[in-house]
């Protein structure tokens, strides 16, 4: 009985949220095995059961496989780089007291804040080649000559680091934040403890600090991953996915191919291989970091 | 910021914590302040100094308000913003509705087969799903059901995005609230859901708040299941922001202007209860 | 807290709600165009004329604007869907094929005839000029009204090449007399003799050439009025071998990978070095700016340049803006014997390139002839005339009485009186008459359904071959032709190869005779 109204309470949100994304989910695993064929007799095309041919169309796209590993490698660099500046942040933030200290926190906090596609289009001038706000102050500070500067939206290699540097200036505030508010509930005791036994400086930090605040580390990385996994703002407003296609990402093609070609099987099937990756791994996660913080505070 | 209480603090101006100082500043200013003040500059200047380095009002460029009234002109502004405005309050509305009974029973009951955490793993789960994957099948099938372009689908849509982190949010907020309140309410004549809503709600509102504010800003910000589900009518503002980039290229002053617009209301808001927002972000990790 | 922002919230919408206040007895129609606000091309002027047109037929305008970026998306999402948003669309040629694939448009031939009764504006199709009055027609009926004429042609620095100091200089450095380039070869020649010289005495080294090669923009449009030249060969009829650019009329085969692609190709790079590194990032108006503030001697692209020229605020060559059709070449690839064919005089082949953005009606719509009442009335001799003088509308030259006495019905007063100086006004109207009239052949528009995603297709690899030169032609066109099989054999499944076929020769009306 008990357990029947603890359901009734949960049951609302739970469909809510199930049903937004089962409904999608099991369009897309039936169209990921469909595609429309002319049938002759009746003069239009019909929607014709085809097996693992859209599977087979995305895997013979070096394009799409590219954007695969794109992706994957974007992720994953912006998330070690945010989380390495973060915690720079926030370990330099959290020795420091007084207004001042608080003031420059909360201004950090601010990009987190703000919308990926707006700060994507911002960037355009900053990036822009030869009068954007790196490239000039590269110019008139550094007398880079101009044909060393780098063309930020035309190379694969700087549009990458482009779109890089939008997401770590965007969401390291986030890691930042969440470190610092980690790092502020650490026990003061423990620290007592270790100075007591002579620890200082870089062993406090790496003996003490970094095994404390593992658990909320582990929260971090994840989050970001699987964020930093769907990219799609920034490249859309920054790079159009240029030059060429080196730098349109997963979740780009799957809507170009899906809204723009109306190629609804391909794009089912992409979307159904990013989910069953993302899905799979991403609960394996979770309930990695639920054991790892049952283990820590156990 | 939350308080501060570092490890370093006792033990006055060391050479390393001098060195903290000045990066952590240096950082802010390079991080904050420098591409702060490029955009603002960028929303005054005519479109010749667009493309200039250029910082300083009418020594170094003369500004104009030209960009501004040209957008505030624009009955497309009204109506994103009308539009968003509509969208993120409904959808957190609706998310804390549907959110806080849950995280309260999550809170609160025993759960059985499936367990309180592994009920919100089924939540957090849907934090995987990328946006894309969603709103593709979700575009398509709205257009047959007619629900494509309406305010309608939009908060649906949200609503289920932010739940999970809603329901977070708020459940750490009920865990903090000392259970033996709520006892003593139901053994004073309380049912269940006056417990709930008398003690426990005002007890866990400034979590509840939080979570309202990310949901909120989340809402706001949202740009890929907004560009799918939507096409004229319920088009919202980081629609209206990508509306500046045309056949003729990106009008940088248009684009700051309409950035600046956009990111705005949560900036505001998120200054205002950062606290708060800080301890929702870390999704109950931290006990802050 | 919540409470307050709910309260807030409420008090904000109601304030907003307050704001747009309808009348319901009104009809109203809702018309789509590509976003770029009250002040800005093709949608400017909507709302320019908005209220009077209001005025006149007490009904209320509808502007739907979609980022540029989303309009085909949204365009078909909603035909698709039989939603009916739309009751018109302000759209580009290119979405013809995915229009009548589909059956979603209104032939409007009879609204045509009524017109001429004085029940709508008047326009006269006679006054479109042949070779944009196919973009507008399919299968021999009408379909849209004529609002924006696209196409390429040469703008250059007529002070720079006719100064006598670099006459002397351009002489002693190539033997040759510096003049307005007739082909390809001569424009590169001549681009890449001023790139790096500071030839304008501001004191940096200027450009010889400006393109807007950005990806996702309309980089590949240059492409494609280049490659015409090298590609499109000259004949009596539109046959296998004649006169085609895209496909294999009979076959479906992509044309792209021929030895002269293979030759445009290496031009269009020849040409991007004689111009600035950026230009690999760059939008029309990048591309522009720096021709309209005097940093090149030329650019190609589309008549806007040439109105844009003349508005002092945003240009510095007012005057000094010289104007010709595009070069062409000495030989052309011919697909039947397989060889190079010699030309006494340049093959310049005309263009089209563009959108040509024009006004078609939705079936959905349910008043239709509201929606035609506002494309004629925007299509009307005076109010076109006033579109195409004025810089800001994005509207371009493509209608007889642009053309300045004798060949239209133009004065220069028509011109100078919106601020044009009358010797740019000469160079920029006879610029498109030749384009349009005195051309040694045509570019095919493509308008098969699935021409966004080939073209798109086409500008990515393009872009690809310009910011990376170690790729050898070949290897792109190879790629480009491989996209195209793969989309076109996507297509053809479902829609039925033949039907496919079909649908593209009777697009570029083949088997037809060319008009001299």
């Amino acid at each position: 009985m008990r357990t029947l109204r603890g359901y009734l309470w949960v049951a609302p949100a739970l469909v809510w949220t199930l049903a937004i994304s089962l409904g999608p989910t099991l369009y897309m695993v039936v169209h990921a095995f469909l595609a429309p064929r002319f049938d002759p007799a009746a003069g239009r095309p019909r929607l014709r059961w085809v097996g693992f041919e859209n599977f087979a169309r995305f895997v013979a796209d070096d394009q799409l496989l590219h954007s695969v590993w794109w992706t994957v490698g974007v992720a994953c660099t912006a998330v070690v780089l945010e989380v390495v500046l973060g915690l720079a942040l926030a370990l330099a933030a959290w020795s420091l007291t007084g207004r001042a200290a608080r003031v420059a926190g909360g201004l950090l906090t601010m990009p987190m804040l703000m919308a990926p596609v707006a700060v994507a289009y911002l960037a355009t001038t900053v990036f822009a080649q030869d009068v954007g706000l790196i490239n000039g102050s590269l110019a008139r500070w550094l007398g880079v000559p101009p044909e060393r500067l780098p063309n930020w939206r035309s190379d694969p290699v700087w549009a990458t680091v482009a779109i890089l540097l939008v997401e770590v200036w965007q969401w390291t505030p986030f890691c930042f934040a969440v470190l610092l508010a980690g790092l502020a509930s650490q026990p003061s005791e423990l620290y007592e403890a270790a100075r007591i036994d002579g620890a200082a400086g870089w062993s406090l930090l790496r003996h003490v600090t970094l095994p404390l605040l593992r658990p909320v580390l582990v929260v971090v990385v994840l989050i970001r991953l699987v964020e930093s996994l769907k990219l799609f703002d920034v490249p859309y407003g920054l790079t159009r996915g240029g030059p060429g296609t080196a730098t349109q990402s997963y979740s780009m093609w799957i809507k170009e191919i899906g809204l723009t070609r109306y190629d609804v099987g391909l794009a089912s099937a992409m979307g159904l291989l990013l989910l069953v990756v993302l899905a799979s791994s991403g609960t394996m996660a979770l309930w990695l970091s639920k054991r790892a913080r049952s283990v820590t505070q156990g | 910021m939350a308080q501060q209480t570092g490890s370093f603090s006792h033990t006055g101006l060391t050479p390393q914590r001098w060195l903290a100082a000045v990066g952590f500043y240096l950082a802010v200013g390079v991080w904050i302040i420098v591409p702060g003040c490029w955009t603002v500059a960028q929303a005054f200047k005519q479109p010749r100094d667009v493309h200039s380095l250029r910082w300083i009002p009418w020594l170094e460029y003369q500004p104009t308000l030209a960009s501004w009234r040209e957008t505030l002109a624009d009955p497309q502004l009204r109506r994103t913003l009308r539009n968003s405005v509509i969208v993120s309050v409904g959808a957190t509305t609706l998310a804390l509705l549907l959110g806080c009974p849950a995280a309260y029973a999550l809170a609160r009951f025993r759960l059985r087969p499936l367990g309180a955490e592994d009920t919100l793993l089924v939540f957090l789960s849907q934090r995987f799903l990328p946006p894309v994957v969603v709103a593709v099948p979700l575009a398509l099938m709205a257009q047959r059901v007619g629900l494509y372009d309406r305010l309608v689908a939009l908060i649906v849509v949200h609503t289920a995005f932010v739940l999970p982190l809603v329901v977070l949010i708020t459940r750490s907020a009920f865990l903090d609230v000392p259970p033996e309140l709520e006892q003593a309410a139901r053994l004073d004549g309380c049912t269940m859901v006056g417990a709930f809503v008398r003690v426990a709600l005002p007890l866990a509102a400034p979590g509840v708040a939080a979570a309202g504010l990310i949901a909120f800003g989340f809402s706001w910000n949202e740009f890929v299941a907004a560009l799918m589900l939507t096409q004229y009518r319920a088009q919202t503002l980081p629609l209206f922001v990508a509306s500046s980039e045309d056949t003729w290229g990106l009008d940088m002053g248009r684009v700051a202007v309409r950035c600046l617009i956009a990111v705005l209301p949560p900036l505001a808001a998120g200054v205002a209860v950062q606290r708060f927002f800080i301890r929702g972000l870390t999704l109950g990790a931290v006990k802050g | 807290m919540v409470k307050m922002a709910k309260v807030a919230g409420a008090l904000w919408v109601a304030l907003l709600a307050g704001c747009t206040t309808k009348t319901p007895d009104r009809p109203t129609i809702r018309v789509a165009v590509y976003a770029s606000g009250p002040r800005g091309a093709i949608s400017g002027p909507l709302h320019y004329w908005k209220n009077r047109w209001e005025e006149e037929t007490g009904a209320t305008l509808e502007i739907a604007e979609i980022p540029f970026a989303e309009l085909h998306d949204k365009v078909f999402a909603d035909l698709r869907a039989g939603t009916g948003q739309y009751d018109g669309i302000i759209g580009p040629a290119w979405f013809y094929g995915d229009y009548l694939l589909g059956n979603y448009i209104l032939p409007i031939d009879d609204f045509i005839q009524r017109g001429k009764n004085g029940e709508f504006p008047f326009w006269d199709p006679q006054t479109v000029v042949p070779a944009l009055r196919e973009l507008h027609r399919w299968n021999g009926r009408w379909y849209g009204v004529p609002n924006d004429g696209d196409a390429h042609v040469l703008y250059y620095r007529k002070d720079v090449l006719a100064d006598p100091k670099w006459q002397d200089a351009y002489r002693k450095a190539t033997g040759k007399p510096l003049r307005v380039p007739e082909t390809w070869e001569e424009l590169a020649e001549i681009a890449e003799f001023f790139h790096g010289k500071d030839w304008n005495g501001d004191g940096e080294p200027d450009y010889g050439i400006t393109m807007h090669l950005a990806v996702g923009g309309q980089g590949f449009f240059h492409y494609m009025s280049l490659s015409a030249a090298y590609t499109v060969l000259p004949g009596p009829q539109k046959d296998r071998y004649h006169n085609v650019y895209w496909f294999d009329p009979e076959t479906m085969e992509p044309l792209i990978n021929t030895p002269g692609h293979r030759r445009a190709l290496a031009m269009l790079r020849r040409l991007q070095k004689a111009g600035p590194r950026g230009q690999t990032d760059w939008q029309l108006k990048e591309a522009w700016d720096r021709f309209l503030n005097g940093k090149a001697v030329f650019c190609y692209s589309w008549g806007d340049v040439g109105s844009l020229a003349q508005d002092e605020s945003q240009s510095r060559i007012k005057g000094k803006l010289g104007c010709t059709a595009l070069p062409g070449t000495m030989e052309v690839w011919d697909r039947e014997h397989n060889r190079w064919v010699r030309f006494e005089r340049p093959n310049r082949v005309g263009n089209t390139v563009g959108a040509s953005w024009h006004g078609v009606i939705t079936r959905q719509s349910k008043h239709p002839e509201l929606v035609y009442h506002l494309f004629a009335f925007h299509a009307q001799k005076e109010i076109n005339m006033f579109h195409c003088a004025t810089g800001w509308t994005g509207i371009d030259p493509g209608r007889t009485f642009h053309f300045l006495q004798p060949r239209g019905e133009a004065t220069l007063e028509t011109y100078t009186s919106a601020g044009w100086h009358p010797e740019d006004a000469r160079q920029y109207t006879e610029a498109f008459y030749q384009n349009y009239y005195e051309s040694t052949a045509f570019l095919d528009y493509l308008r098969i359904p699935g021409t966004m995603e080939l073209w798109r297709q086409l500008d990515r690899r393009l872009h690809e071959a310009v910011v990376d030169h170690s790729i050898a032609e070949e290897e792109i066109l190879a790629r480009i032709e491989a996209d195209w099989r793969r989309t076109l054999e996507r297509i053809s499944n479902e829609i039925g190869p033949d039907r496919l076929k079909q649908l593209y020769q009777r697009s570029i009306g083949y088997g037809q005779r060319v008009q001299p």
